[in-house]
Protein backbone atom coordinates (compact mmCIF):
# COMPACT_ATOMS: atom_id res chain seq x y z
CA UNK A 1 0.00 0.00 0.00
CA UNK A 2 2.98 2.46 1.00
CA UNK A 3 4.89 1.25 -2.05
CA UNK A 4 1.66 2.27 -4.01
CA UNK A 5 1.22 5.52 -2.67
CA UNK A 6 5.01 6.44 -3.20
CA UNK A 7 5.34 5.12 -6.41
CA UNK A 8 2.31 7.66 -7.73
CA UNK A 9 3.58 10.20 -5.87
CA UNK A 10 6.74 10.22 -7.72
CA UNK A 11 4.75 9.90 -10.74
CA UNK A 12 3.02 13.42 -10.63
CA UNK A 13 5.62 14.69 -9.47
CA UNK A 14 7.30 13.92 -12.86
CA UNK A 15 4.59 14.99 -14.66
CA UNK A 16 4.38 18.55 -12.37
CA UNK A 17 8.37 18.68 -13.50
CA UNK A 18 6.90 18.48 -17.29
CA UNK A 19 5.98 21.30 -19.54
CA UNK A 20 2.58 21.19 -21.48
CA UNK A 21 4.64 20.95 -24.77
CA UNK A 22 6.03 18.10 -23.33
CA UNK A 23 3.00 15.97 -22.26
CA UNK A 24 0.96 17.05 -25.60
CA UNK A 25 4.31 16.31 -27.78
CA UNK A 26 4.65 12.08 -25.49
CA UNK A 27 0.60 12.21 -26.04
CA UNK A 28 0.98 12.55 -29.28
CA UNK A 29 4.04 9.97 -30.11
CA UNK A 30 2.10 7.16 -28.16
CA UNK A 31 -1.14 8.00 -30.53
CA UNK A 32 1.13 7.29 -33.68
CA UNK A 33 2.96 4.38 -32.21
CA UNK A 34 -0.27 2.25 -30.92
CA UNK A 35 -2.11 3.72 -34.56
CA UNK A 36 1.13 2.22 -36.30
CA UNK A 37 0.64 -0.83 -34.90
CA UNK A 38 -2.81 -0.97 -36.65
CA UNK A 39 -1.71 0.52 -39.98
CA UNK A 40 -1.40 4.06 -38.91
CA UNK A 41 -3.50 7.02 -38.83
CA UNK A 42 -5.83 7.25 -42.34
CA UNK A 43 -7.02 10.48 -43.55
CA UNK A 44 -10.86 10.86 -43.29
CA UNK A 45 -12.34 10.54 -46.77
CA UNK A 46 -14.31 13.94 -47.66
CA UNK A 47 -17.60 13.32 -48.55
CA UNK A 48 -17.56 12.44 -51.78
CA UNK A 49 -21.52 12.47 -52.72
CA UNK A 50 -22.38 13.84 -56.36
CA UNK A 51 -25.17 16.47 -56.62
CA UNK A 52 -28.50 15.79 -57.67
CA UNK A 53 -29.64 18.03 -60.13
CA UNK A 54 -33.06 18.09 -62.37
CA UNK A 55 -32.93 16.61 -65.73
CA UNK A 56 -29.10 15.25 -65.24
CA UNK A 57 -28.64 12.12 -65.30
CA UNK A 58 -26.72 10.14 -62.21
CA UNK A 59 -25.25 6.23 -62.08
CA UNK A 60 -26.70 5.41 -59.12
CA UNK A 61 -25.21 1.46 -59.85
CA UNK A 62 -26.60 -0.55 -60.89
CA UNK A 63 -29.02 1.93 -62.27
CA UNK A 64 -29.40 5.51 -64.32
CA UNK A 65 -31.83 7.78 -62.88
CA UNK A 66 -32.86 10.85 -64.18
CA UNK A 67 -34.73 13.22 -61.68
CA UNK A 68 -36.99 15.23 -63.60
CA UNK A 69 -39.43 16.86 -60.33
CA UNK A 70 -41.34 16.04 -57.28
CA UNK A 71 -44.85 16.50 -56.38
CA UNK A 72 -47.00 16.01 -53.96
CA UNK A 73 -50.71 15.11 -54.62
CA UNK A 74 -53.94 13.99 -52.39
CA UNK A 75 -55.30 12.13 -55.02
CA UNK A 76 -53.86 10.06 -58.34
CA UNK A 77 -56.81 9.34 -60.11
CA UNK A 78 -57.55 6.32 -61.98
CA UNK A 79 -56.11 3.21 -60.79
CA UNK A 80 -54.05 4.32 -57.78
CA UNK A 81 -56.94 6.25 -56.12
CA UNK A 82 -56.63 8.81 -53.30
CA UNK A 83 -54.41 8.46 -50.69
CA UNK A 84 -56.16 7.06 -47.08
CA UNK A 85 -52.98 7.92 -45.62
CA UNK A 86 -52.52 11.54 -46.39
CA UNK A 87 -50.95 12.52 -49.20
CA UNK A 88 -48.60 11.32 -52.13
CA UNK A 89 -45.48 12.62 -52.37
CA UNK A 90 -44.11 11.68 -55.72
CA UNK A 91 -40.71 12.16 -57.81
CA UNK A 92 -40.82 11.47 -61.35
CA UNK A 93 -37.57 10.22 -63.30
CA UNK A 94 -35.97 8.22 -66.02
CA UNK A 95 -34.56 5.33 -64.91
CA UNK A 96 -32.98 2.48 -67.03
CA UNK A 97 -29.85 0.05 -66.34
CA UNK A 98 -26.07 -0.34 -67.49
CA UNK A 99 -26.19 -3.95 -66.96
CA UNK A 100 -26.52 -6.97 -69.00
CA UNK A 101 -28.68 -8.48 -66.94
CA UNK A 102 -31.96 -7.19 -65.91
CA UNK A 103 -32.37 -5.65 -62.15
CA UNK A 104 -34.74 -6.68 -59.91
CA UNK A 105 -37.17 -4.56 -58.96
CA UNK A 106 -36.59 -4.37 -55.20
CA UNK A 107 -33.60 -2.75 -56.02
CA UNK A 108 -35.26 0.02 -57.98
CA UNK A 109 -37.19 0.71 -54.82
CA UNK A 110 -34.07 0.65 -52.75
CA UNK A 111 -32.37 3.48 -54.74
CA UNK A 112 -34.40 6.68 -53.99
CA UNK A 113 -35.20 7.75 -50.21
CA UNK A 114 -36.29 11.60 -49.23
CA UNK A 115 -34.56 12.69 -46.10
CA UNK A 116 -35.52 14.76 -42.60
CA UNK A 117 -38.91 13.63 -43.68
CA UNK A 118 -41.50 12.64 -41.01
CA UNK A 119 -44.30 10.44 -40.95
CA UNK A 120 -44.27 8.69 -44.41
CA UNK A 121 -45.56 4.63 -44.75
CA UNK A 122 -43.15 2.08 -44.09
CA UNK A 123 -44.66 0.68 -47.41
CA UNK A 124 -47.61 -0.24 -49.04
CA UNK A 125 -47.64 -3.42 -46.89
CA UNK A 126 -46.52 -1.90 -43.78
CA UNK A 127 -47.99 1.37 -42.97
CA UNK A 128 -46.54 2.03 -39.39
CA UNK A 129 -45.24 5.65 -39.48
CA UNK A 130 -41.30 5.78 -40.11
CA UNK A 131 -38.98 8.59 -41.34
CA UNK A 132 -38.56 9.45 -44.70
CA UNK A 133 -35.34 7.71 -44.83
CA UNK A 134 -36.57 4.16 -43.47
CA UNK A 135 -40.02 4.19 -46.68
CA UNK A 136 -40.20 2.14 -49.47
CA UNK A 137 -42.04 3.86 -52.37
CA UNK A 138 -43.86 1.63 -55.15
CA UNK A 139 -42.72 2.61 -58.73
CA UNK A 140 -45.31 3.25 -60.93
CA UNK A 141 -44.39 3.23 -65.22
CA UNK A 142 -45.77 6.80 -66.12
CA UNK A 143 -47.12 5.54 -69.50
CA UNK A 144 -49.31 2.82 -68.23
CA UNK A 145 -49.81 2.47 -64.53
CA UNK A 146 -48.01 -1.00 -63.78
CA UNK A 147 -45.74 -1.37 -61.36
CA UNK A 148 -42.13 -1.69 -62.64
CA UNK A 149 -40.87 -5.23 -61.48
CA UNK A 150 -37.80 -5.08 -62.68
CA UNK A 151 -35.28 -3.26 -64.98
CA UNK A 152 -34.48 -5.27 -68.50
CA UNK A 153 -31.50 -3.99 -70.42
CA UNK A 154 -31.78 -1.37 -73.42
CA UNK A 155 -35.24 0.08 -71.84
CA UNK A 156 -35.57 3.55 -70.22
CA UNK A 157 -39.24 3.72 -68.35
CA UNK A 158 -40.32 7.31 -66.74
CA UNK A 159 -41.36 6.41 -63.50
CA UNK A 160 -43.03 7.77 -60.09
CA UNK A 161 -41.44 6.81 -57.13
CA UNK A 162 -44.66 7.29 -54.83
CA UNK A 163 -45.02 7.84 -50.77
CA UNK A 164 -47.60 8.27 -48.35
CA UNK A 165 -47.13 11.00 -45.82
CA UNK A 166 -49.75 11.64 -42.98
CA UNK A 167 -51.19 14.66 -43.70
CA UNK A 168 -50.63 15.70 -40.17
CA UNK A 169 -46.98 16.83 -41.35
CA UNK A 170 -46.78 19.57 -42.93
CA UNK A 171 -46.51 20.09 -46.49
CA UNK A 172 -42.82 20.17 -47.47
CA UNK A 173 -42.19 23.20 -50.12
CA UNK A 174 -38.68 21.65 -50.89
CA UNK A 175 -37.21 18.07 -50.73
CA UNK A 176 -33.92 16.96 -50.05
CA UNK A 177 -33.36 13.55 -52.27
CA UNK A 178 -30.36 10.77 -51.45
CA UNK A 179 -30.05 8.03 -54.36
CA UNK A 180 -28.18 5.08 -53.36
CA UNK A 181 -26.10 2.40 -55.15
CA UNK A 182 -25.55 -0.92 -54.47
CA UNK A 183 -22.71 -3.64 -55.29
CA UNK A 184 -23.24 -6.74 -57.13
CA UNK A 185 -21.69 -9.76 -54.94
CA UNK A 186 -22.43 -13.14 -53.86
CA UNK A 187 -25.09 -13.37 -51.02
CA UNK A 188 -23.73 -14.69 -47.99
CA UNK A 189 -26.66 -16.70 -47.05
CA UNK A 190 -26.99 -19.13 -50.04
CA UNK A 191 -24.45 -17.97 -52.44
CA UNK A 192 -26.85 -16.44 -54.45
CA UNK A 193 -25.50 -13.44 -56.48
CA UNK A 194 -27.67 -10.06 -56.42
CA UNK A 195 -27.28 -6.56 -55.52
CA UNK A 196 -26.35 -5.75 -51.88
CA UNK A 197 -24.40 -3.38 -49.89
CA UNK A 198 -26.64 -0.01 -50.43
CA UNK A 199 -24.35 3.03 -49.89
CA UNK A 200 -25.68 6.49 -50.46
CA UNK A 201 -23.83 8.57 -53.24
CA UNK A 202 -25.38 11.58 -53.95
CA UNK A 203 -27.99 14.15 -52.96
CA UNK A 204 -30.14 17.47 -54.21
CA UNK A 205 -32.52 19.34 -53.08
CA UNK A 206 -35.93 20.02 -55.02
CA UNK A 207 -39.19 21.88 -55.37
CA UNK A 208 -42.13 20.49 -54.43
CA UNK A 209 -45.01 21.42 -56.93
CA UNK A 210 -48.42 20.21 -57.11
CA UNK A 211 -48.91 17.00 -59.24
CA UNK A 212 -50.69 17.90 -62.36
CA UNK A 213 -50.10 21.51 -62.23
CA UNK A 214 -47.71 22.90 -64.35
CA UNK B 1 8.37 -36.12 -18.31
CA UNK B 2 7.96 -39.15 -21.04
CA UNK B 3 5.96 -38.42 -24.10
CA UNK B 4 3.60 -41.24 -24.25
CA UNK B 5 3.67 -43.43 -27.27
CA UNK B 6 0.75 -43.03 -29.58
CA UNK B 7 -1.06 -46.71 -30.50
CA UNK B 8 -1.11 -48.47 -33.81
CA UNK B 9 -5.12 -47.36 -33.99
CA UNK B 10 -4.88 -43.95 -32.91
CA UNK B 11 -2.12 -43.01 -35.86
CA UNK B 12 -4.00 -44.76 -37.98
CA UNK B 13 -7.39 -42.19 -37.28
CA UNK B 14 -4.81 -39.46 -37.22
CA UNK B 15 -3.74 -40.50 -40.56
CA UNK B 16 -7.81 -40.66 -41.65
CA UNK B 17 -8.68 -37.44 -40.61
CA UNK B 18 -5.80 -35.60 -42.52
CA UNK B 19 -6.47 -37.84 -45.36
CA UNK B 20 -10.03 -36.67 -45.84
CA UNK B 21 -9.17 -33.00 -44.64
CA UNK B 22 -6.65 -33.10 -47.91
CA UNK B 23 -9.51 -35.05 -50.19
CA UNK B 24 -11.62 -32.24 -48.94
CA UNK B 25 -9.42 -29.36 -49.91
CA UNK B 26 -9.10 -30.92 -53.38
CA UNK B 27 -12.61 -31.65 -54.16
CA UNK B 28 -13.54 -27.88 -52.96
CA UNK B 29 -10.49 -26.56 -55.34
CA UNK B 30 -12.07 -29.01 -58.32
CA UNK B 31 -15.57 -28.26 -58.03
CA UNK B 32 -17.27 -25.47 -59.75
CA UNK B 33 -17.45 -22.37 -57.79
CA UNK B 34 -20.25 -19.21 -57.12
CA UNK B 35 -22.53 -18.88 -59.50
CA UNK B 36 -21.39 -21.48 -61.97
CA UNK B 37 -21.55 -24.15 -59.18
CA UNK B 38 -25.38 -23.83 -59.32
CA UNK B 39 -25.77 -23.38 -62.99
CA UNK B 40 -28.95 -25.15 -64.45
CA UNK B 41 -28.79 -28.49 -66.34
CA UNK B 42 -30.27 -26.45 -70.46
CA UNK B 43 -32.61 -28.64 -72.68
CA UNK B 44 -32.72 -26.85 -76.03
CA UNK B 45 -35.45 -27.27 -77.78
CA UNK B 46 -37.33 -25.45 -80.91
CA UNK B 47 -40.71 -24.23 -81.82
CA UNK B 48 -42.97 -27.43 -82.01
CA UNK B 49 -40.69 -29.42 -80.22
CA UNK B 50 -41.23 -31.67 -77.50
CA UNK B 51 -38.70 -32.36 -74.34
CA UNK B 52 -38.96 -34.18 -71.38
CA UNK B 53 -38.12 -32.37 -68.40
CA UNK B 54 -37.61 -33.22 -65.17
CA UNK B 55 -40.88 -32.24 -63.58
CA UNK B 56 -42.73 -32.78 -66.79
CA UNK B 57 -43.25 -32.36 -70.43
CA UNK B 58 -42.72 -29.28 -72.78
CA UNK B 59 -43.18 -28.14 -76.13
CA UNK B 60 -43.37 -24.18 -77.26
CA UNK B 61 -45.63 -23.74 -79.62
CA UNK B 62 -45.87 -19.75 -80.96
CA UNK B 63 -43.77 -16.87 -80.21
CA UNK B 64 -45.36 -13.00 -80.78
CA UNK B 65 -44.85 -9.86 -80.25
CA UNK B 66 -46.09 -6.23 -80.08
CA UNK B 67 -45.86 -2.53 -78.13
CA UNK B 68 -48.86 -3.11 -76.05
CA UNK B 69 -50.71 -5.95 -75.02
CA UNK B 70 -54.06 -6.86 -73.46
CA UNK B 71 -54.32 -9.62 -71.21
CA UNK B 72 -57.15 -11.76 -70.18
CA UNK B 73 -56.85 -11.34 -66.80
CA UNK B 74 -54.56 -8.40 -65.22
CA UNK B 75 -52.93 -5.22 -66.74
CA UNK B 76 -52.38 -4.65 -70.26
CA UNK B 77 -48.63 -2.80 -70.76
CA UNK B 78 -47.25 -0.36 -73.44
CA UNK B 79 -43.98 -0.74 -73.65
CA UNK B 80 -40.63 1.50 -74.69
CA UNK B 81 -39.12 -1.84 -76.45
CA UNK B 82 -41.26 -4.39 -77.96
CA UNK B 83 -43.12 -7.38 -75.19
CA UNK B 84 -42.34 -10.76 -76.99
CA UNK B 85 -45.21 -13.09 -75.67
CA UNK B 86 -44.41 -17.22 -75.65
CA UNK B 87 -47.13 -19.81 -76.20
CA UNK B 88 -46.21 -23.18 -74.46
CA UNK B 89 -48.07 -26.48 -73.24
CA UNK B 90 -46.57 -28.21 -70.23
CA UNK B 91 -48.06 -31.49 -68.92
CA UNK B 92 -47.03 -32.32 -64.98
CA UNK B 93 -45.49 -35.55 -64.30
CA UNK B 94 -45.69 -37.37 -61.05
CA UNK B 95 -47.27 -34.78 -59.20
CA UNK B 96 -48.91 -31.55 -60.22
CA UNK B 97 -45.75 -28.93 -61.01
CA UNK B 98 -45.48 -25.28 -62.48
CA UNK B 99 -42.76 -23.11 -63.93
CA UNK B 100 -42.05 -19.88 -62.87
CA UNK B 101 -38.68 -18.92 -63.20
CA UNK B 102 -38.02 -17.28 -66.88
CA UNK B 103 -35.11 -15.64 -68.15
CA UNK B 104 -34.93 -14.42 -72.21
CA UNK B 105 -31.38 -14.04 -73.50
CA UNK B 106 -30.99 -11.65 -76.42
CA UNK B 107 -28.63 -11.79 -79.37
CA UNK B 108 -25.99 -9.71 -77.58
CA UNK B 109 -26.32 -12.32 -74.61
CA UNK B 110 -28.09 -9.57 -72.38
CA UNK B 111 -30.09 -11.58 -69.93
CA UNK B 112 -34.16 -10.42 -68.76
CA UNK B 113 -35.10 -12.88 -65.18
CA UNK B 114 -38.52 -12.68 -64.39
CA UNK B 115 -41.01 -14.83 -62.21
CA UNK B 116 -44.85 -15.07 -62.06
CA UNK B 117 -47.17 -12.72 -60.93
CA UNK B 118 -45.17 -9.90 -62.77
CA UNK B 119 -47.39 -6.83 -64.05
CA UNK B 120 -45.55 -6.23 -66.63
CA UNK B 121 -43.04 -9.56 -67.50
CA UNK B 122 -45.00 -12.50 -66.17
CA UNK B 123 -44.70 -16.39 -66.55
CA UNK B 124 -48.13 -17.90 -66.33
CA UNK B 125 -47.94 -22.03 -66.10
CA UNK B 126 -49.18 -22.91 -62.16
CA UNK B 127 -49.36 -26.57 -62.14
CA UNK B 128 -52.46 -28.25 -63.49
CA UNK B 129 -53.22 -32.07 -63.12
CA UNK B 130 -50.49 -34.69 -63.78
CA UNK B 131 -51.04 -35.68 -67.15
CA UNK B 132 -53.66 -32.44 -68.27
CA UNK B 133 -52.04 -30.03 -70.97
CA UNK B 134 -51.63 -26.40 -69.19
CA UNK B 135 -51.28 -23.70 -72.09
CA UNK B 136 -49.10 -21.07 -70.66
CA UNK B 137 -48.10 -17.83 -71.51
CA UNK B 138 -44.42 -16.21 -70.92
CA UNK B 139 -44.77 -12.47 -71.53
CA UNK B 140 -41.17 -10.15 -71.30
CA UNK B 141 -40.49 -7.13 -72.68
CA UNK B 142 -37.01 -6.54 -74.47
CA UNK B 143 -34.73 -4.16 -76.35
CA UNK B 144 -35.68 -4.82 -79.99
CA UNK B 145 -32.43 -3.64 -81.41
CA UNK B 146 -30.94 -6.83 -79.98
CA UNK B 147 -34.16 -9.11 -80.26
CA UNK B 148 -32.82 -10.98 -83.70
CA UNK B 149 -31.33 -14.91 -82.14
CA UNK B 150 -33.03 -14.46 -78.54
CA UNK B 151 -33.68 -17.88 -76.84
CA UNK B 152 -36.03 -18.27 -73.69
CA UNK B 153 -35.16 -20.25 -70.89
CA UNK B 154 -38.20 -21.68 -68.69
CA UNK B 155 -37.91 -23.34 -65.23
CA UNK B 156 -39.32 -24.47 -62.22
CA UNK B 157 -38.47 -22.27 -59.12
CA UNK B 158 -38.25 -18.48 -59.54
CA UNK B 159 -36.59 -17.86 -56.28
CA UNK B 160 -33.80 -20.50 -56.69
CA UNK B 161 -33.76 -22.09 -59.93
CA UNK B 162 -30.25 -23.66 -59.26
CA UNK B 163 -29.68 -27.09 -59.93
CA UNK B 164 -32.88 -27.58 -61.34
CA UNK B 165 -33.00 -28.30 -65.30
CA UNK B 166 -34.41 -25.29 -67.95
CA UNK B 167 -36.00 -25.48 -71.67
CA UNK B 168 -34.15 -23.54 -73.71
CA UNK B 169 -36.50 -22.16 -76.12
CA UNK B 170 -34.82 -21.21 -79.95
CA UNK B 171 -37.71 -18.30 -80.72
CA UNK B 172 -36.14 -18.36 -83.94
CA UNK B 173 -36.99 -14.19 -83.99
CA UNK B 174 -35.87 -12.49 -87.21
CA UNK B 175 -35.36 -8.68 -88.03
CA UNK B 176 -38.55 -8.56 -90.23
CA UNK B 177 -40.52 -9.92 -87.00
CA UNK B 178 -39.20 -7.39 -84.94
CA UNK B 179 -39.94 -4.54 -87.79
CA UNK B 180 -43.43 -6.05 -87.67
CA UNK B 181 -43.95 -6.02 -83.65
CA UNK B 182 -42.47 -2.67 -83.48
CA UNK B 183 -45.73 -1.47 -85.45
CA UNK B 184 -47.79 -3.64 -83.76
CA UNK B 185 -50.22 -3.16 -81.04
CA UNK B 186 -53.16 -4.95 -78.92
CA UNK B 187 -51.91 -7.83 -78.76
CA UNK B 188 -54.40 -10.04 -77.04
CA UNK B 189 -52.63 -12.43 -74.45
CA UNK B 190 -54.52 -15.48 -72.85
CA UNK B 191 -53.09 -16.09 -69.44
CA UNK B 192 -53.02 -20.35 -68.37
CA UNK B 193 -55.87 -22.07 -69.34
CA UNK B 194 -55.95 -26.19 -68.30
CA UNK B 195 -57.29 -27.81 -71.50
CA UNK B 196 -60.87 -29.18 -71.43
CA UNK B 197 -61.68 -26.19 -68.88
CA UNK B 198 -62.85 -22.51 -68.75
Amino acid sequence: MTEEVTRSARVRSWLAGRSLRQILLAVGAVILLVSGAFGGLKQAEADQRDTLEAGRPHLSEPIDLTIKRVAWSDDLGEVIGPSEYGRYLLVIADVSSNQDRSVDGGVVREALRFTGLQGFSASQVDTDPVRSEDAEPQVIVTDDRTRLDGLGPGLTYEVAFIWQQQASEPLPTSVRLLTRSHGFRQGTFDDAEGWFDIADDAVGRFPVTEFGAS
Amino acid sequence: MRVPRPSRTQLGTGALVVAALAVGQVLEEQLPQGSDGGRLFERPVSMGQTIQMRTGDFTPRTVEGATTILRSIGSGIRSPGVVVVLSFDFVSRGESSSLRYGELRDGDGRVTVFGPSGERNDVSCEGGPVGIVVHCTAVVEADPETLPGSTMGLAGDELDPRFDDMAVVDLDISAADVEAWKRAVDLEVDVREVAGMG
